[in-house]
């Protein structure tokens, strides 16, 4: 499998709302008892 | 569910030990970390909903379920104590929760990750399928709401507004439906 093809698959099966994730996050720690 | 919340894992923090794990887990507390995009949720949102979904004015447990913010910074940590008094003057109460370094994080072990999830196999298996490897599916923000879903969270309006952005079959997004319908059906009942 090609590149442009490879990349056509994955951009097909990952799902959008991870296609949006943005480059910059922050994180945050708690302990929840 | 909070919108703006990317991924969440849960692991071990704030202790000393080395290489802790869900059997010995030492000094360390079960801990939650959220990453999350500060364009649409800030860090004094996450600490107002850590300080609702918890009593913060009853008696502390043991370590290992220690009610505490873990900052990871000198900004947190000014944010964090900050709502803590603000929290103490609103109660008029000693706040028994902490507010401590996180110096490390250890990833709990493969199996505590996305638990909720996983107790649902097909929902599960086509989130496996698209994410192979563990870390992707435990990064993936689809299997994150997911998991929020299958543990009983999330409200209707949020999942009509993603229940297409999920990466889900027919059958995937039927299952889901089905599953979240029960319950608010049940919940007006």
């Amino acid at each position: 499998m090609n590149l442009a093809t490879q990349t056509a698959v994955e951009s097909a099966t990952i799902p959008a709302i991870d296609a949006s994730i943005p480059a910059v996050v922050e994180t945050a720690s708690f302990g929840l008892g | 569910m909070i919108d703006g919340v990317i991924r969440t894992r849960v692991g071990y923090a704030g202790g000393q030990q080395s290489n802790p794990n869900y059997h010995h887990m030492g000094d360390h507390t079960e801990t939650v970390q959220v990453d999350y995009d500060p364009r649409r949720i800030t860090y004094n949102q996450l600490l107002d909903v850590f300080w609702k979904s918890h009593t913060p004015t009853s008696r502390s447990g043991p370590r290992q379920y220690m009610r505490a913010v873990f900052y990871h910074d000198e900004r947190q940590r000014e944010l964090a104590m900050a709502s803590k008094v603000a929290v103490a003057q609103r109660t008029g109460k000693t706040i028994n929760t902490e507010v401590v370094p996180l110096r490390t994080f250890t990833m709990a072990e493969d199996y505590h990750q996305k638990y909720m999830l996983k107790q649902n196999y097909a929902l599960k298996a086509e989130m496996t399928s698209i994410y192979p490897r563990h870390q992707d599916f435990v990064d993936s923000t689809a299997v994150a709401r997911l998991n929020g879903y299958a543990g009983g969270y999330g409200s209707q309006v949020q999942f009509d507004k993603e229940i297409d952005r999920l990466g889900l079959s027919d059958a995937g997004k039927q299952s889901l439906t089905e599953m979240v319908e029960r319950r608010w059906d049940y919940s007006r009942q």
